[in-house]
């Protein structure tokens, strides 16, 4: 049926045109003023396009359904090689963020403690003095960027204002993990191909990870080939549904897991000897180190996972083909989070990281361009606290007031800052702490690049505008661009503005002349063999045509890439691996009677960004019955020592303080842990739906990251 | 004619509720009001099910699934619609006329996977929310029961472009939404009555099974088991 636009034109009413319309209920759409003359005169005609979801680091690409050239809905593209026509509840729904009634309409300056809209004139004028007068390290980039393009471009933009204060959350990227500061280089990607074994600490493979929906197909593939997964994690999430056997664990004991299972290979002597000869620096002291602290039982009695269990493991580890021991950033979310990567990567290097694989050559600009990254890593946004020398914070997309524990420290460090500037396109958490806002335009508005190798296969997606800008946004990158050329920061910049740095970043593909464009499937046959002879697959005859064709198609790959083994030289010290050395954590020492809470992530906001969107907070507790409000899950046989039924409301009391939740019986919850999901109680909207529990969390943190701890903080229940 | 159908692969399905997200858009399901959701009056066609636990901690499973309507070829809905709102289409499909609909509920009562929802507020948000509405389905108004329809709306358009194409309608020319945005293609739809038809390969799995099919309800959406 068709939409009556008589109807929707008359409800709307011309003079309520550009303002969010209640009256029904809370607005939780805007219609913009370029849309209301198509309202009124569209034909009706659907066209699509292809673009690309930057919600997540997957990179899933999409298909947008257009009516009279006005987005409506969105589906997966079925020729990207990274989703294969997928779409997860996140890029369903990312369309009521271009609607939402809560977008910022045009850059803000707080006077007096309240917003006001200025020009972006003003706007701009204001961060280019600040930054004139405020270089070096004065001036720090805090930033959540899916894009690794965009990425770069912040960190050649604090480099240029001589500043290494710059803190780039993007949780896909291998430069985020601790692989170089052991190893001299860091995997491409599983190589599910030889692949037999995944033994995964903690990573949620099918919900937030690298690329989820990629995941969800290689894992489902992966058993089907009777691989197996053994998951090591403090939740039986749906990923680890996957997994056989679950092994509950807190992630502050992963890193003695990992040794464990080491040290049973060890004994057995079953360990690559030739990979770790010459690829393993002080090799023979990693060895009598594990040996003599690590034993099977050692660490049933640390961790209270069974010995039996860690032998099994291990004992399969060994004999498996092609196994990988994996983890991504969720590994770093406990207090010793960075040893607890250096003990995987040590178990992987017992058997020479067989099951990952690496590009031979890399023809796209990836992540191991970002050499400054290693330099940054040590500064994180803990560090706002007490930086008595900050004048100027920039603020990209990032919601860390939110998701951190120190929120109310961070706060105050940053009340102190003379200039907060903030690019988000919503009012959030951090966002309402800023002096001014030059608002992003929405994904469905902006040009961007996304590369990823997670595939296999080096694979570039292209997010193009599928409508013009509705509002005075501005894409942050042509604000930094602009920036960079008006301060004279960087000389004889290339590029005028952020699509010409895009298309000056892409040459190299185009140069290339290898690989295909998303405009078909992965060719086989004839195709193949052609392509091995050197064929090129898609033809274009300038880089104008080769641009053009990417917009359109949303993106190009290399189906028949040329990789290899995964083969880096590890240098681990005994301090890097057990801590000893280095300085203790400040976790708190729990009660005999306190519980452990236990804070979870869901697919369906895994940064605290998304759960603005109303579909999706309508579905957040969908599958345990409960909507608009925070609920705990407890195991059954602890709730009955506690007198607590199911469906009812307790109190969780923590050091920080209390609050009030459904309690939700649910048999696969550890019993020492009370379980809270993450994404719920944000606090700048007038409608507040739950508690955000990273409130309630203790301040431990990840010492090298900043990483908040999610699952070190005593409870009890009431 | 066809019958159509669907199974759901469990040993596929990674719980995601893309299935959910992507029915709930749709079919323009209500976006309920905080009361009203709280009340047990949430509107979802498409929804995650945990039925219960298999073994012991921490050896332990939940059983859970996407579940729908399940298309019953006997569905006892119809039978007990005063109205004749709902009726079984010559194609299989269960279907429901809004503006006939008395809103009496007794379908509600009779169906024995509640998969039936009502609509007893008004959409809670304003009528502007019809950007994000799929433009082809209608909004139901308050008072009236509804459920899924294997995307009904989107068959009639297959059907239409077929015609112009002067051809019959493919096999995959019509997939409902849930089918078309899952990431893992754990549900598999067609033409039950055509031996070739995938479903139809699926639906004799020893691993298939149909939620309470001891009462007669013939459901044609059905499941294949986990593999443990």
């Amino acid at each position: 049926m068709h939409i009556s636009r008589r109807n929707f034109v008359k409800l709307l009413g011309g003079s309520l045109a550009g303002f969010a319309v209640g009256g029904l209920g809370e607005a939780l759409i805007k219609i913009p003023n370029a849309v209301v003359p198509i309202l009124y005169k569209g034909p009706r005609i659907e066209t699509w396009k292809i673009t690309t979801c930057a919600k997540c680091p997957g990179h899933c690409g999409l298909r947008v359904r257009m009516i009279d050239d006005l987005p409506v809905q969105v589906f997966g593209n079925p020729l990207s090689p990274i989703n294969a026509g997928g779409i997860c509840p996140m890029g369903l729904t990312s369309i009521q963020n271009l609607y939402h009634p809560d977008r910022l309409t045009s850059p803000m300056r707080k006077v007096n403690g309240k917003f006001q809209k200025v020009s972006y004139h003003e706007a701009y004028g204001i961060l280019s003095k600040a930054l004139q007068d405020n270089s070096g390290e004065k001036t720090a980039f805090v930033a959540q960027a899916e894009s690794d393009f965009m990425g770069r471009l912040i960190h050649d933009f604090t480099q240029s204002l001589k500043s290494e204060k710059v803190a780039i959350d993007r949780f896909g990227s291998k430069t985020v993990l601790p692989y170089r500061s052991a190893a001299d280089d860091y995997p491409d990607f599983i190589d599910f191909s030889r692949c037999d074994l995944i033994i995964n600490f903690g990573s949620q493979l099918t919900e937030i990870s690298e690329s989820p929906l990629f995941f969800s197909r290689a894992v489902n593939d992966l058993r089907s080939k009777r691989g197996s997964i053994v998951t090591f994690s403090p939740k039986l999430t749906p990923s680890a549904f996957k997994s056989k056997p679950w092994i509950p664990v807190l992630p502050e004991f992963y890193e003695d897991v990992a040794l464990g299972l080491a040290c049973v290979i060890l004994n057995d002597g079953t360990y690559d000897k030739g990979f770790v000869q010459k690829n393993f620096n002080d090799f023979g002291s990693f060895r009598q180190l594990i040996l003599e602290d690590y034993s099977p039982a050692d660490v049933e009695k640390k961790t209270g996972v069974p010995s039996k269990d860690i032998i099994a493991t291990a004992r399969e580890f060994a004999s498996a083909t092609s196994p990988v021991a994996y983890f991504d950033e969720s590994i770093l979310q406990s207090s010793n989070g960075t040893r607890n990567a250096y003990a995987v990567l040590a178990l992987n290097a017992l058997r020479g990281f067989s099951g990952y694989g690496k590009l031979q050559t890399r023809e796209i600009p990836g992540d191991d361009k970002t050499k400054s990254d290693a330099a940054s890593a040590s500064w994180n946004t803990s560090r706002l606290i007490g930086d008595a020398d900050l004048k100027v914070l920039l603020i990209y997309r990032s919601n860390f007031i939110f998701n951190s524990p120190n929120s109310e420290d961070l706060r105050k460090a940053i009340s102190n800052i003379p200039l907060v500037v903030s690019f988000s396109p919503f009012i959030d958490e951090t966002t309402e702490l800023a002096n001014l806002i030059i608002p992003d335009h929405d994904d469905f508005e902006k040009f961007d690049a996304m590369s990823s190798t997670v595939t296999g296969a080096p694979v570039v997606s292209v997010q193009r505008p599928v409508v013009k800008p509705f509002y005075a946004t501005t894409h942050t990158g042509d604000v930094l661009i602009s920036l960079m050329h008006d301060l004279n920061l960087s000389k004889d910049l290339p590029y005028g503005n952020y699509v010409d740095y895009l298309r000056a970043n892409l040459k190299p593909v185009y140069k290339h002349g290898k690989g295909m464009l998303m405009a078909q499937k992965k060719p086989t046959g004839l195709e193949k063999s052609l392509h091995e002879a050197g064929w090129q697959l898609t033809s274009y005859s300038d880089f104008d045509e080769f641009w053009d064709q990417m917009l359109k198609y949303g993106g190009w790959w290399d189906p028949f890439p040329k990789v290899e083994q995964f083969s880096p030289t590890l240098s681990l010290s005994a301090s890097q691996l057990t801590g000893k050395g280095s300085a203790s954590s400040e976790k708190k020492t729990h009660d005999a009677d306190s519980l452990t809470l236990n804070i979870f992530s869901k697919n369906l906001d895994y940064k605290g960004n998304m759960l603005r969107n109303a579909a999706l907070t309508e579905q957040f507790g969908v599958e345990r019955d409960v909507y608009y409000d925070t609920w705990i899950e407890i195991n059954p046989n602890t709730a009955k020592k506690l007198s607590v039924g199911d469906r009812t409301k307790v109190r969780v009391q923590t050091r920080r303080g209390s609050f009030v939740a459904t309690a939700i019986h649910n048999p696969t919850v550890v019993p020492s842990n009370i379980d809270v999901p993450f994404g719920l109680g944000h606090k700048f909207t007038e409608k507040k739906y739950g508690i955000n529990p990273i409130d309630y969390a203790d301040y431990v943190f990840d010492e090298a990251t900043g990483t908040p701890s999610l699952s070190e903080t005593s409870v009890k229940i009431e | 004619m066809p019958k159509y159908g669907m199974m759901i692969d469990l040993n596929k399905c990674t719980s995601c509720q893309a299935c959910v997200t992507a029915c709930k858009l749709e079919n323009n399901v209500q976006i309920v009001s905080e009361d009203d959701a709280q009340n047990g009056r949430a509107m979802f066609w498409m929804k995650m099910l945990t039925l219960e636990f298999d073994g012991d901690y921490p050896n332990i499973r939940p059983k859970a699934l996407p579940r729908n309507c399940m298309q019953c070829d006997e569905p006892s809905c119809i039978k007990v619609c005063p109205v004749r709102a709902t009726y079984k289409r010559p194609d299989g499909i269960v279907a429901q006329i809004y503006p006939q609909c008395i809103g009496c509920r007794y379908c509600m009562a009779n169906c024995p996977y509640t998969v039936k929802v009502f609509n007893w507020d008004r959409q809670a948000q304003p009528v502007q929310m019809e950007k994000t509405y799929d433009p082809d389905v209608s909004v139901r108004p308050k008072g009236v029961v509804e459920k899924c329809t294997f995307c009904i709306q989107r068959l009639q358009k297959a059907s239409e472009k077929a015609a112009v194409e002067h051809r019959k309608l493919e096999p995959g020319d019509y997939v409902p939404a849930c089918v078309e945005v899952c990431p893992v293609d754990a549900i598999t739809f067609g033409d039950l009555d055509d031996p070739k038809s995938e479903v139809t390969k699926a639906s004799r799995d020893y691993r298939a099974f149909g939620l309470l099919e001891e009462l007669g309800t013939v459901p044609k959406v059905r499941y294949l088991n986990a593999i443990e």
